[in-house]
């Protein structure tokens, strides 16, 4: 449970400046505090060209600290849970001699009492102690997996639809994994084949599209002679399902939805397709024992080439998910 | 006066950029044409991860040319918004000189 600050933020311009005003007397106070004479100014254009303001939180506060050659730039998003949500990355920006480049401490939050404490944390690290990209790193590291960081603890048996009409589903194929299987195909006991891409996520489940395939469809869509958005846009039957997974014991959801009228932004871009996939498409990122168990269905069809076999072998041997934000 | 600026794909072992440098100035088309070829430049999942950050930008040239365009330096990251702060996996615009996306 956090403590929400200006949480209406988008929503009144007046409660938006308040929140600029608000930053920029955190990161004064952070200096006077810390007793340092450092220069600082806001570097960045927050307006278009004919000064209508983003009023979009992206940025809410920057500073370009000329001495340090460093800058911090916030990105505030809205609050979506009671949860403690922060990330911070560090980044470089070009000059315009393009000689060297601006060191930057890039951090994204949801402002409350406190991610800000962590966020000027962070800021006092990189500009009053300026730390070093490497060990700033580390700092970043270290903060952000705090526990008291809302993560998304996906568990295998969340990942696939359970307790529905469908029965029990096993993997057959992981086409694209980062961090967890976003696009694959599985199969459920009947035989029924589907193809099922990842769309999004809520602050309690993951959304996902099923489509049911014949093993003729299938074929056209590993070998790429379908794109991944037809392959969803214009299915065999004319349906497609809209599933939600739960990261908890929930039991999972399925509706129905006609292909023709699905919102493009759950789709696959146009011209997307398997057979340009390549193996740096399997993204193996930081492991979690949770998640490290991936079984697949013992029953392999005749459709699985030797090689596809062996390749989905390698990935289960490797991978290793990740429970994550 | 030179105008310059680059949209970048980031986080993990992934930078890819596309970038432009021209002593005229970039349209809402250039700006466009940069996104979809970052787009299809970078692997399969990782332009899928970032299906909701490259729609952003797209929208964002759009209301920049709405509005006259953005005057550097400017730097935006997407994407924003709900269920999106997930390791700084992002889409960057960055805006180094002069004038970008305009009318």
């Amino acid at each position: 449970m956090v403590h929400h600050l200006f949480k209406d933020f988008l929503e009144n311009q007046e409660v938006y400046i308040l929140n600029e005003n608000y930053w920029k007397d955190q990161f004064d106070n952070l200096l006077l505090q810390n007793g340092t004479s450092l220069v600082c100014r806001e570097w960045l254009k927050t307006t278009f060209s004919n000064g209508v303001k983003f009023f979009d939180g992206n940025p809410i506060f920057n500073v370009l600290c000329p001495s340090l050659n460093k800058a911090v730039r916030i990105i505030q998003e809205e609050p979506t849970s009671n949860h403690l949500v922060i990330s911070a990355w560090l980044d470089e920006f070009p000059t315009a001699d393009d000689q060297e480049t601006v060191k930057e401490l890039v951090i994204v939050l949801e402002l409350s009492e406190e991610s800000r404490d962590l966020a000027k944390g962070l800021i006092k690290a990189w500009l009053v102690e300026n730390a070093g990209s490497e060990e700033m790193q580390t700092l970043i590291d270290k903060e952000m997996t705090s526990p008291l960081i809302h993560r998304h603890p996906r568990q295998l048996q969340h990942l696939l639809p359970t307790h529905t009409s469908w029965g029990s589903l096993t993997f057959i194929e992981i086409h694209v994994f980062y961090d967890w299987p976003r696009l694959f195909t599985c199969q459920n006991v009947d035989g029924q084949l589907f193809l099922a891409v990842w769309f999004d996520e809520t602050e309690e489940a993951d959304l996902w599209l099923y489509v049911n395939l014949s093993p003729q469809r299938l074929a056209t869509i590993r070998t790429g002679q379908i794109d991944l958005y037809d392959a969803f846009r214009t299915a065999e039957n004319g349906w497609v399902h809209q599933v939600t997974t739960y990261y908890d014991d929930r039991f999972s959801q399925i509706k129905a939805v006609s292909g023709d009228t699905i919102d493009d932004d759950w789709l696959p871009k146009r011209l997307q397709r398997l057979s340009g996939a390549s193996k740096t498409d399997l993204q193996l990122t930081r492991p979690d024992d949770s998640l490290s168990q991936l079984t697949i269905g013992a029953k392999l069809t005749r459709r699985i080439s030797r090689e596809t076999l062996e390749q989905r072998r390698q990935v289960l041997k490797t991978s290793q998910f990740l429970g994550t934000n | 006066m030179e105008h310059r600026g680059r949209i970048q794909a980031q986080s993990g072992g992934l930078e890819e950029s596309e970038s432009w440098s021209s002593s005229t100035l970039s349209t809402q088309q250039d700006g466009l044409d940069l996104i979809d070829k970052l787009e299809r430049k970078i692997p399969l999942a990782e332009a899928m991860v970032r299906k909701k950050a490259f729609e952003q930008a797209r929208i964002y040239v759009k209301q920049a040319t709405a509005n006259g365009g953005v005057d550097a330096q400017v730097s935006r990251s997407f994407p924003k918004g709900k269920g999106t702060k997930v390791k700084g996996i992002r889409v960057d615009i960055e805006v180094i000189t002069g004038k970008a996306f305009v009318p």
